[in-house]
């Protein structure tokens, strides 16, 4: 056992930190524009920042800002491909790949849409020239990663099944194969993960409404392609939204059967 | 109090609330970014609490607890160090205190949040209990059982840390 002390010079270090930060933030004051601008900034300071996504939806505002309403499939069957097909890297692959998995299960409505990337971190801080400098070197590094690869897509919106409402998101990107599925939160009791397929399902009570509750399923495969889903009863899965229903619109069940199909 | 003189003076105590809280300094731009923007909005209101402040860092302390959905997909692999300069001694000290932050990145993020506010800013059970959102029992269960995963012995050394500016 250690001190609390520990502790505390622990929380000093990070004050070090968080101070460091706040000095390379700008000082301007913030413009309130709406909401689907703001994920913008937000996502590009995660970028920049941090400089290293791994497999992540950056929302951005879509290049055609009209909703998509799914519509039943055409009912032929569609054989399995005998390859895993290519991960769609538009939001527009990935709302017609959802769109024929889903069926006539349900429909949705994309309001949100944005591009996965992959952004490998340097190990060590890197000049301007892309040479390695040695830590804690004291030289100016650069945070920002030359290599950022789009490598998946997001579509945010609202789905309907069986007559119930509530918003979702759905991300697919390429991971490492062998990466392992992990809950958004995995101190919930609701959280399990299973081997086969590599899944990890789980339900998050949302913080600033009673009665919302957001479930979430990922699904990672072989080859280290992962489909992340959330469903909620509240119109954004994040919460803080309007409550739309007294549970969302699918189970966890049925997001499994979704992500595990073999239209992807 | 006008949002801009707000800005000017909480600005860094938000940070640094944020960097502490979630360990890292990408994830505490981007929620105080996001919450100062919602803040800004709502200044009118929030301007005319008793505790403006108090009210900003439970607005953090939410959205680390909520928006942890997408942002999970975003962790970095590991936390790029700002450059500093060499230190000469004090090796094992700073082992100590990296090996702590390496526990409590390791933490639940609800056992972390309670651990920061008891710790950190200094709350009462009662208070971290209304900041999360969750009732006083749990509030204890879930430090008692961050103490045990981060091995500190709580008898040690009451005192707790004074959270600056």
């Amino acid at each position: 056992m250690t001190e609390l002390r520990n502790l505390t010079d622990a929380f000093a270090e990070l004050e070090r930190r968080g101070d460091a930060a706040a000095d390379r933030m700008p000082a301007e004051l913030p413009h309130r524009p709406s909401r689907t601008s703001r994920l913008v900034p937000a996502a590009v300071a995660v970028a920049v920042v941090a400089g290293l996504a791994a497999g992540v939806a950056l929302l951005a505002p879509g290049g055609d800002s009209g909703t998509q309403v799914a519509s039943a499939p055409t009912g032929t069957s569609v054989a399995p491909p005998t390859s895993p097909p290519a991960v769609p890297t538009t939001s527009e692959d990935l709302a017609d790949r959802f769109r024929t998995v889903l069926g006539d299960t349900a429909t949705f409505t994309v309001t949100d849409t944005g591009a996965a990337v992959d952004m490998t971190a340097p190990e060590v801080p890197v000049a301007p020239d892309g040479a390695p400098l040695p830590p804690m070197s004291g030289s100016a590094a650069t945070l920002v990663p030359s290599n950022a690869t789009p490598n998946g897509a997001a579509i945010v919106g609202t789905l309907t099944a069986g007559g119930v409402t509530g918003g979702f998101d759905l991300q697919i990107y390429q991971q490492q194969p062998g990466t392992e599925p992990m809950c958004d939160n995995s101190d919930q009791a609701t959280c399990s993960i299973t081997d086969g397929p590599a899944m990890a399902i789980g339900e998050t009570p949302l913080v600033n409404a009673a009665d919302g509750v957001t479930y979430m399923v990922q699904v990672i495969r072989e080859d280290g392609v992962t489909l992340l889903m959330h469903v909620s009863n509240e119109r954004d899965p994040k919460g803080a939204s309007e409550v739309l229903a007294p549970l969302p619109p699918l189970t966890t069940d049925q997001m499994a059967a979704i992500l595990n199909s073999d239209l992807w | 109090m006008e949002f801009g003189e707000y800005m000017v003076l909480r600005r860094a105590g938000l940070m640094r609330f944020a960097t502490v809280l979630t360990g890292r300094t990408w994830l505490a731009e981007d929620l105080v970014s996001d919450v100062l923007c919602r803040a800004f909005e709502r200044w009118d209101r929030i301007s005319r609490m008793a505790e403006p402040n108090a009210y900003v860092r439970r607005m953090i302390v939410n959205d680390y607890l909520s928006w942890h959905r997408r942002l999970a997909r975003t962790s970095p692999r590991a936390e790029v160090e700002p450059a500093v300069a060499p230190l000469t001694d004090g090796a094992d000290e700073r082992a100590e205190r990296d090996a702590m932050i390496s526990r409590l990145a390791g933490l639940p993020r609800r056992q972390r949040t309670a651990v920061v506010l008891r710790y950190y800013v200094g709350l009462s059970d009662a208070e971290i209990a209304a900041e999360m959102g969750c009732r006083v029992p749990t509030v204890r269960s879930q430090i008692s059982r961050a103490l045990a995963t981060l091995r500190v012995d709580e008898t040690t050394n009451p005192r707790t840390y004074q959270e600056t500016r």
